[in-house]
C-alpha cells in the first residue's frame, strides 16, 4: 500500500551508433566491424598510434544535424570537439574525442523535444543536448570478468561514430521511458542513419530518482525492454529503502538482466576528473545555415508528420496512426495496401493486431516478407463480400503471412463460408448424435452449447458461419426439449 | 669534392650529372660518422651502411626507369627521433618507446622518400621533446661539436650536432618552444620553424599539438629552402594543416635576394637587453649587417617573461594529454602483467618509461587542466595567447620582421641546466613567442664568442617564410658563416 | 603564500597515473613552488579577462572528409603485430577488475 506517491523522475542518456556510415568518425577505416576477425578493421588513427591525427567525417556531421532537426533542437553555430580523459584499455588514446557543455564549449545541438503519445494524451520530453563522439574498442575476458588473468581487446569498434542524446528528467514512469525510446528509435529509423537492431548499436544509461531523492544512474542497458524492466526494478528498490526510513544514495549501478536486479558498480580507484579541454588537433567547425539547409532538404517525412498525415489522409485516430507510424515498415505496408483498399480503419486494425502478432511469432524479417499488400487487400475484400467469415480471416492469415499464399487460390480450394442452413443443420445433427452427453449438458446449461459449436467448427474446419451455427443448435435443442 | 661538407644544393647538381656518385657520397659520410659519432652521440638509430647502399642502388634503378625528377635524389637526411619512420625504430629518446617501430611513415617522410632522399638515421633529442639541451634523453646526451663539454641545445640537439659535425647533409627537427632554433643557434647551423600549419604534423609524435611544427635544419639558407619546398604543403591527414598555395621557397628567396627590397626590421628591445653581454654583442654584429641596408628600429616586445609562463602552462597541459596514451598495451614498454590490475600496470609502466622531466610536465599539465585549476591557469594562458597574437599583429603591421638573439645565453655546459630547471625554462624567452602566435622564425649563425656559436633569430608574419629566407641569405652573404663543420 | 605540498603531488600522481620516487619527490617539491610562481605571473597581467581564449592559432573552420573507405582491411594485423602482444588476434591487456 502506497502511503506516499513517489514523484519519479527519469532521464535518459542514449548512445546510438551511426551504422549507416561507411567509415569511422575520424578515419577512413571501414565501419562494418561486426563479425569480423578482431583487430582487422583498424588503422594508425583509430589505434591512437603516436603521431596520428583525427580527420572528421562529413556525413557524420550531416547525420547529427539531421537528428538535431528531427528532435527540434537549437543548432549551435560552432562545433567544438573536446578531449575527455580517462584511462582504460579499450580507449586507445586514453581520452575520448567528444563535446562538452560548459563555458565556451558547444554540443552540436541543444534544447529540443520529442512528443510521445501515452495513455491517450500527448507529452513532451525535452532533449538537453546531442553530442558526436567516438566509440572505444571492445574488451573480452578469459572466462568471467572477475577471474580473467588479463583482458583481450578488439579495436575494430574503436573510432566508430556515436551520437549521444541526453534528455531532461521529464519521464515519470518506465512506461513513459519506453514510449520515448520507441519514438526516438522510430525517428532515427526514418532518418535512415542507423539500424538499432544491430548488436551494440543502441545503448541506454538511465537516471532515476524518486520523491526528490538522490539520482541513481543505471549504465549500459541494451534494449528498450530491458530499460523498462530495469527502471521498474529500481523504483521498487528505491521505494523500499525510503519506506524503511533510509535514504537513497547517489549511485552508479549496472543492470543484470539475467538476475533482474541492479547492482552497484565497482567504484573507481582514481579520481574521475575528465580534464576536458578543446582538442588542439581539431579546429572548430562552423556549421553554416547553408549546410543545415542542405541537410534539412534531405530529411524525409518524420514520424510526427506522418502521424498527422495518417490522421488526415486516412481518417485514423491518433492512437492507430501512432502505432502504425512508430513501426516504419508496418506503416509502409499500410500505405501500399491503402492504395488498393479504402476501409482504412479495418485495415489498420488488422495490421496492428493479428498481422503484427503473426510476424513477431514467426520471427519474420520485415524486410523480406513473402506476404504482399495485395494479399491482404484480397483477404479483406473477400471478407467484405461475405465469401469468408472473420474467423476464417484469422485462420487464413498466418498461412498467408508465412507463405504468401493467395487467398483467391485458397477460396477456390473450398475455403468458403458454409452458409447453407441445411448443410450446417446436417452437421449439427451429426455432432449431436455423436455426443449425447453434450446435448444433455447443453439442455441444462446454455453455456455448454459452446462445446457443440466447437465440434461443428472442427468438422467444418472453421468454415461454418458461427452465428448461424448457434442459431441452428438452439433450434435443434428446442426440438430435443419438446421431443423428450 | 668533399662529400661530407658539401651543401645539398651542390650535391643535387652533382648527382644530376653523375647519379652513381651517390654511393661514394654515402660511404664517405659513413666514414665520417664512424670516426666521430662516439664523441658526438648525435644518433639514436643509425641505419646499417649495407641497407643504405641497397636503398641508394634501388633509387638509381628507379631514376633510370622513371622520368620524374627527384629533387633530393640521393641526399642523406638525419631525422629527429620523434618523427615516425616506417620500419625504423622511433623512440622519442624515451624508454617508453625504446623498441617502438611505427607501421607507417610521417607525411614529411613520405614526401622526402618520394623525392629520392635517403634517411640514414634517427637523431637524439630531449625525451618527448621536453627540454632545451638534449640532456633529458633517456639514452645519453649529445655533445656540441664546437665544445664537447657543452650541450648542442635542444630538443633537436641530435640533428643540429649531426649537421655541425658533418654527420648528415641536412636534417629534420621539430620545434615546440624553440627546439629547432635553439640547437641551430648553439651549433652555428640554420634552423627554421615554419608557420604553424605549413608543414604536416601527421606522424610527428606530439608533445604540444597547438605549438609543434616540423622544420628543416641545414648548414646554409639554400638547403633550408630546398628542404622546405619538399616538406611544406597541405595534408588532408592533418586537420590543422593549412590549405594554401605553397610557393617555391628557393626560387622566391633568390627572387628577393636579387631584387633586394628594403625592409622594415624591428629590433626586440627587451630580448636584446636581457641577453648575456657577449651574446648581445655578437648578435648585434649580424644585426648591423642587416641595418646597413634595411630600415631598423627598436621595438618593445610586450610580456616576454609572462609569455614563458603561458607557454609552459599550455605546453604542459597538452603534453599531459598527448602522453596519456602510453600504457604499453598497443605499443611501447612492456611489463609482465598477468593477474595485475590495469591501474597498477599503467602506473608502473608510465613511471618506469618516463624520465623525471617528462613525468613532471605530464603531472603539472594534468594539474592545470584539473577541476578548480582550469580557469586559473589554462584558460588564462589561452587568453594571454590571444592577447599576444593581437599585439604581434599590430607590430607586424609596422615591421616585416622582428630580430633578436635566438638564445639569451651561450651553449650551456652539460649538466648546468639540470640543476636549475626554472633557469632553463626562462632561457626559452626569445623563442617561445613564435610558437605561441604560430609565426615562422629562423635561427641563422651570427658569430662566435670564445669559439662558441651565437645565433640571430628572425621572426616574420604568417606564411612569410620567403622574407625570412631572404634575410637569412642576406646575412649569410655578408658574414659568410655557412657550411660550417666543427673541427671534431 | 603558494600552496605546495605532498597533497598536490599525490593528486597529480593520481590524475596522470604516474609515481614519483622519494628522491624525485624531494626535487619536485622544491621546483613546484617556483613553477607555480612562474605560472602565476600570467594571472598578474592586467585586463586579461576581456580577451577570448585562443584555442587555435589560425581562424579556420575544420575541414571535413568524405565518407569513403580508403584503408584496406588489416588482415595481417600489421598495425599491431610488431608492437603489441596478440592472443588469437586480440591485443593482450591487463585485467580491468581491481
Amino acid at each position: 500500500m502506497d502511503l506516499i506517491k513517489p514523484e519519479v523522475k527519469i532521464g535518459l542518456e542514449i548512445h546510438v551508433q551511426l551504422t549507416a556510415l561507411k567509415t569511422k568518425l575520424f578515419c577512413s577505416t571501414p565501419a562494418d566491424y561486426r563479425s569480423r576477425e578482431p583487430n582487422t578493421h583498424v588503422c594508425p588513427v583509430c589505434l591512437g598510434l603516436p603521431g596520428t591525427l583525427p580527420v572528421l567525417n562529413r556525413k557524420a556531421v550531416e547525420y547529427a544535424v539531421a537528428v538535431a532537426l528531427a528532435l527540434n533542437c537549437e543548432m549551435n553555430e560552432k562545433l567544438i570537439f573536446v578531449r575527455k580523459h580517462y584511462f582504460y584499455p579499450d580507449l586507445p588514446k586514453n581520452y575520448q574525442i567528444s563535446q562538452y557543455d560548459g563555458v565556451g564549449f558547444t554540443s552540436i545541438a541543444k534544447n529540443g523535444y520529442v512528443r510521445i503519445y501515452i495513455d491517450g494524451r500527448s507529452k513532451i520530453i525535452r532533449i538537453r543536448r546531442i553530442n558526436i563522439e567516438e566509440d572505444p574498442g571492445k574488451i573480452q575476458y578469459i572466462g568471467s570478468i572477475e577471474t580473467s588473468p588479463y583482458s583481450l581487446i578488439d579495436y575494430n569498434r574503436s573510432g566508430i561514430a556515436l551520437l549521444e542524446i541526453v534528455t531532461e528528467p521529464d519521464m515519470e514512469s518506465p512506461k513513459e521511458a519506453k514510449a520515448f525510446l520507441e519514438k526516438l528509435i522510430a525517428i532515427l529509423e526514418y532518418l535512415n542513419i542507423t539500424d538499432t537492431s544491430l548488436e551494440g548499436a543502441f545503448r541506454v544509461d538511465a537516471n532515476i530518482s524518486i520523491a526528490g531523492g538522490s539520482r541513481v544512474e543505471i549504465k549500459n542497458i541494451g534494449s528498450i525492454k530491458e530499460v523498462e524492466k530495469a527502471l521498474t526494478y529500481e523504483i521498487i528498490r528505491q521505494k523500499r529503502i525510503v519506506e524503511l526510513g533510509g535514504e537513497v544514495r547517489r549511485d552508479t549501478r549496472h543492470w543484470d538482466s539475467s538476475k533482474g536486479v541492479t547492482i552497484p558498480m565497482r567504484s573507481k580507484e582514481y579520481e574521475e576528473d575528465y580534464r576536458y579541454f578543446p582538442d588542439p588537433d581539431l579546429p572548430p567547425l562552423i556549421v553554416t545555415k547553408e549546410f543545415i539547409e542542405l541537410v534539412a532538404k534531405k530529411v524525409p517525412e518524420l514520424p510526427d508528420e506522418r502521424i498527422e498525415r495518417f490522421m488526415k489522409q486516412y481518417k485514423l485516430d491518433e492512437y492507430r496512426a501512432s502505432v502504425l507510424v512508430l513501426i516504419k515498415w508496418l506503416a509502409d505496408f499500410f500505405e501500399e495496401t491503402a492504395k488498393m483498399y479504402n476501409n482504412y480503419k479495418k485495415l489498420a486494425d488488422l495490421l496492428i493486431t493479428d498481422f503484427l502478432r503473426w510476424i513477431k511469432e514467426f520471427e519474420l524479417d520485415p524486410r523480406n516478407l513473402k506476404v504482399q499488400p495485395i494479399h491482404i487487400v484480397k483477404l479483406l475484400q473477400y471478407l467484405d463480400k461475405g465469401v469468408i467469415s472473420i474467423k476464417m480471416v484469422k485462420e487464413l492469415l498466418p498461412k498467408i503471412i508465412k507463405e504468401g499464399v493467395d487467398v483467391e487460390k485458397m477460396v477456390q480450394e473450398g475455403y468458403t463460408k458454409i452458409d447453407e442452413e441445411t448443410l450446417i443443420e446436417n452437421i449439427v445433427r451429426e455432432v449431436m448424435k455423436e455426443n449425447p452427453k453434450a446435448v444433455t449438458d447443453a439442455l441444462e446449461n446454455p453455456k455448454a452449447l459452446n462445446f457443440i459449436v466447437g465440434m461443428v467448427m472442427k468438422k467444418t474446419r472453421g468454415r461454418a458461419d458461427p452465428s448461424k451455427t448457434v442459431e441452428i443448435i438452439k433450434k435443434l435443442l428446442e426440438e430435443y426439449k419438446t421431443r423428450s | 669534392m668533399d662529400f661530407v661538407s658539401a651543401p645539398m644544393y651542390k650535391l643535387v647538381e652533382v648527382f644530376e650529372n653523375d647519379p652513381n656518385l651517390v654511393v661514394e657520397y654515402i660511404n664517405k659520410l659513413y666514414d665520417r660518422i664512424s670516426s666521430i659519432e662516439d664523441k658526438i652521440k648525435a644518433y639514436i638509430t643509425l641505419r646499417r651502411l649495407n641497407d643504405i647502399i641497397s636503398e641508394a642502388e634501388n633509387l638509381l634503378k628507379i631514376r633510370k626507369k622513371s622520368c620524374k625528377k627527384m629533387r633530393l635524389f640521393g641526399i642523406a637526411i638525419a631525422v629527429k627521433d620523434n618523427i615516425s619512420t616506417k620500419g625504423i625504430r622511433t623512440t622519442c629518446a624515451s624508454r617508453m618507446l625504446e623498441n617502438y617501430v611505427p607501421p607507417f611513415d610521417a607525411t614529411v617522410i613520405t614526401k622526402l622518400k618520394d623525392e629520392g632522399a635517403i634517411i640514414i638515421g634517427k637523431t637524439n633529442m630531449d625525451e618527448f621533446a621536453m627540454g632545451s639541451t638534449t640532456e633529458t634523453s633517456a639514452f645519453y646526451p649529445s655533445r656540441n661539436p664546437w665544445d664537447s663539454t657543452r650541450s648542442p641545445g635542444g630538443s633537436s640537439g641530435g640533428s643540429a650536432a649531426a649537421l655541425a659535425a658533418g654527420e648528415a647533409t641536412v636534417a629534420l627537427g621539430s620545434d615546440t618552444g624553440g627546439s629547432i632554433r635553439n640547437p641551430a643557434a648553439f651549433t652555428a647551423t640554420f634552423g627554421l620553424k615554419p608557420t604553424y600549419g605549413l608543414v604536416s604534423r601527421y606522424g610527428l609524435i606530439a608533445y604540444a599539438s597547438s605549438l609543434d611544427q616540423i622544420g628543416p635544419m641545414a648548414r646554409n639558407s639554400d638547403d633550408l629552402a630546398l628542404l622546405l619546398n619538399v616538406i611544406a604543403g597541405y595534408d588532408s591527414k592533418d586537420s590543422t594543416s593549412i590549405d594554401i598555395a605553397v610557393p617555391d621557397f628557393y626560387k622566391s628567396m633568390y627572387d628577393l635576394f636579387y631584387k633586394e627590397p628594403r625592409l622594415r626590421i624591428g629590433i626586440a628591445k627587451e630580448l636584446f637587453e636581457e641577453s648575456d653581454e657577449l651574446v648581445k654583442k655578437t648578435a648585434y654584429q649580424a644585426v648591423d649587417t642587416l641595418c646597413s641596408y634595411h630600415e631598423c628600429n627598436e621595438v618593445s616586445i610586450p610580456y616576454a617573461k609572462q609569455s614563458v609562463a603561458a607557454y609552459y602552462i599550455i605546453a604542459m597541459a597538452e603534453a599531459s594529454s598527448n602522453l596519456a596514451r602510453y600504457d604499453g598495451v598497443r605499443y611501447g614498454l612492456k611489463v609482465d602483467f598477468e593477474n595485475k590490475s590495469w591501474i597498477d600496470v599503467y602506473r608502473d609502466i608510465r613511471t618506469m618509461g618516463y624520465g623525471y622531466e617528462v613525468k613532471k610536465r605530464v603531472a603539472l599539465g594534468a594539474y592545470v587542466l584539473s577541476m578548480g585549476y582550469w580557469d586559473m591557469y589554462y584558460l588564462r594562458a589561452l587568453k594571454f595567447r590571444r592577447m599576444l597574437k593581437e599585439e604581434f599583429n599590430r607590430i607586424f603591421h609596422q615591421y616585416n620582421v622582428i630580430v633578436s638573439p635566438t638564445m639569451p645565453i651561450l651553449p650551456p655546459k652539460l649538466g648546468e641546466f639540470l640543476e636549475d630547471p626554472i633557469k632553463m625554462y626562462y632561457a626559452d624567452v626569445n623563442t617561445i613567442t613564435a610558437n605561441l602566435i604560430g609565426a615562422p622564425a629562423i635561427s641563422a649563425p651570427a658569430g662566435f664568442v670564445n669559439g662558441l656559436p651565437v645565433g640571430l633569430q628572425i621572426m616574420a608574419r604568417y606564411f612569410d617564410e620567403i622574407t625570412i629566407l631572404y634575410l637569412s641569405k642576406f646575412i649569410e652573404e655578408s658574414i659568410k658563416l655557412r657550411d660550417l663543420i666543427a673541427p671534431v | 603564500m603558494v600552496y605546495t605540498s605532498n597533497d598536490v603531488i599525490d593528486r597529480i600522481e593520481r590524475l596522470a597515473l604516474i609515481s614519483f620516487n622519494d628522491e624525485e619527490r624531494r626535487k619536485l617539491l622544491k621546483e613546484l613552488e617556483k613553477i607555480i610562481e612562474m605560472f602565476n605571473t600570467v594571472n598578474m597581467v592586467e585586463e586579461l579577462d576581456q580577451w577570448e581564449p585562443l584555442y587555435h592559432v589560425h581562424d579556420i573552420s575544420l575541414s571535413l572528409r568524405d565518407d569513403n573507405e580508403v584503408e584496406e582491411v588489416d588482415d595481417e594485423r600489421t598495425m599491431l603485430r610488431d608492437n603489441a602482444i596478440l592472443v588469437n588476434g586480440y591485443v593482450k591487456a591487463p585485467k580491468t577488475v581491481t
